[in-house]
């Protein structure tokens, strides 16, 4: 049987035959492959800090006192700053940052301490703020980790953006929400790995924070 | 007969902010993961449309942002924009990875998702969406290619030509012909 579909019609056709959901299993494997890119990658500290230095001896001296100094006083600011360099120039994670309610709960295993530093719970999202502290010195990203909310839904698939130097590092990471999912606290946040940034095994451990800030 | 505009799937976000994001994500990995955000769900939309099944499409999906991360440097700001940029990356990574496999035949109803929320409407309208996809699965790849990058992604004529090597106008004749190739398709009950 001939008809006529008018041109509209048949482009609304189009946009629905082409209307891919992505599903939140396939979200969450592509965001760890990303964020595992990312992590890779830390350019900056690491250059200042770590290239060949052709200084003269003395200069040399000077400048390892000037770094024990900055690294002390780094040590106490390292998250904070980090987190703001993190944020700084990323409108989404900065916006993120200032509405995020601040927790500050540590947990530490396998020489590392994991702090809640602050968190937000969106309707299809829920960020957190977290800083890994080496004890010796090792900077590490979370590895492993999920959240459970009050109802006992697990949240796993996430994507994040972090940096680190001098034995910390800071990371922002949102849990997607599953459709339909409405999350409700309290929460608990369970990491059970950490990722050394030297690309060397990730350490196996148990950091638990548990936490609660309102939905939006 | 002129196709309409394509419609902005999500928030609409203009080509000066993404591109100081872009710049600033040569040394600043948040600023890669806001483009990241942005952009991840219309590279695979649109790998489907181009007939990767869901396992193909998650992983080039994968592999187009850690080409892009990687060499996000190579962007330039002030042509055509970064996702049209973004999209030149997932194109060739599905060109090479056809390219390893043996060829076979691009799939149909499975590879083209109908969206219909009410059931009665979805019911009436499953016939004419599987005679649909299957014309679709059956174009030449340039012109699918075009289809997928216009209605998966929501390029425009400028950037899709500039995805696959085209002028603005010789892209609009290639949409426009495969347009009006499948609508008379339809009405010829094909």
């Amino acid at each position: 049987m001939e008809r006529d579909i008018p041109a509209l019609d048949l482009e609304v056709a189009l946009e629905r035959a082409f209307a891919a959901a992505m599903p939140e299993d396939r979200r969450a494997y592509v965001d760890r492959r990303v964020v595992t890119a990312l992590a890779n990658v830390h350019r900056r500290p690491s250059r200042r800090l770590f290239g060949v230095d052709r200084r003269p001896p003395l200069r040399r001296l000077l400048l390892a006192g000037a770094i024990f100094v900055a690294l002390a006083a780094a040590t106490v600011t390292a998250a904070g700053s980090l987190f703001g360099s993190l944020t700084a120039e990323a409108p989404l994670l900065r916006d993120v940052w200032e509405r995020a309610t601040p927790i500050g709960r540590s947990a530490t295993d396998a020489g590392h301490t994991i702090t809640l530093e602050r968190a937000a719970v969106d309707r299809d999202r829920i960020w957190i703020a977290v800083s890994v502290t080496g004890n010796t010195g090792e900077s590490a990203a979370p590895g492993r980790m999920h959240l459970v909310d009050a109802k006992g839904t697990t949240f796993t698939g996430r994507t994040g953006a972090g940096d680190a130097m001098a034995g910390t590092s800071a990371e922002i990471f949102g849990f997607g929400v599953p459709p339909g999912a409405e999350p409700a606290g309290p929460y608990t946040l369970i990491v059970t790995s950490v990722t050394p940034i030297s690309g060397e095994r990730e350490r196996l451990g148990r950091w638990v924070i548990d936490f609660d800030v309102p939905a939006r | 007969m002129e196709i309409s505009q394509p419609r902005p799937s999500g928030a609409a976000v203009d080509q000066g902010l993404e591109d100081r994001v872009a710049i600033e994500a040569r040394r600043d990995k948040a600023a890669f993961t806001w483009l990241y955000e942005q952009h991840v769900e219309r590279v695979f939309r649109y790998l489907r449309g181009r007939g990767a099944n869901e396992d193909e499409a998650t992983e080039l999906t994968a592999v187009t942002f850690e080409r892009a991360f990687r060499h996000v440097d190579r962007y330039r700001p002030g042509q055509a924009g970064f996702a049209p940029w973004l999209l030149a990356i997932a194109r060739n990574a599905f060109i090479d990875e056809r390219r390893r496999r043996r060829p076979q035949p691009l799939a149909e109803a499975e590879t083209l998702v109908a969206s219909g929320s009410d059931p009665e409407e979805a019911a009436i309208a499953a016939e004419d969406h599987r005679r649909l996809a299957a014309l679709v699965a059956r174009l030449p790849d340039v012109q699918r290619d075009a289809l997928a990058l216009r209605f998966a992604a929501g390029l425009s004529s400028r950037d899709i030509g500039a995805v696959i090597g085209k002028s603005e106008a010789a892209t609009k004749k290639l949409l426009t012909r495969t347009i009006a190739a499948l609508k008379e398709d339809l009405n010829r009950g094909a």
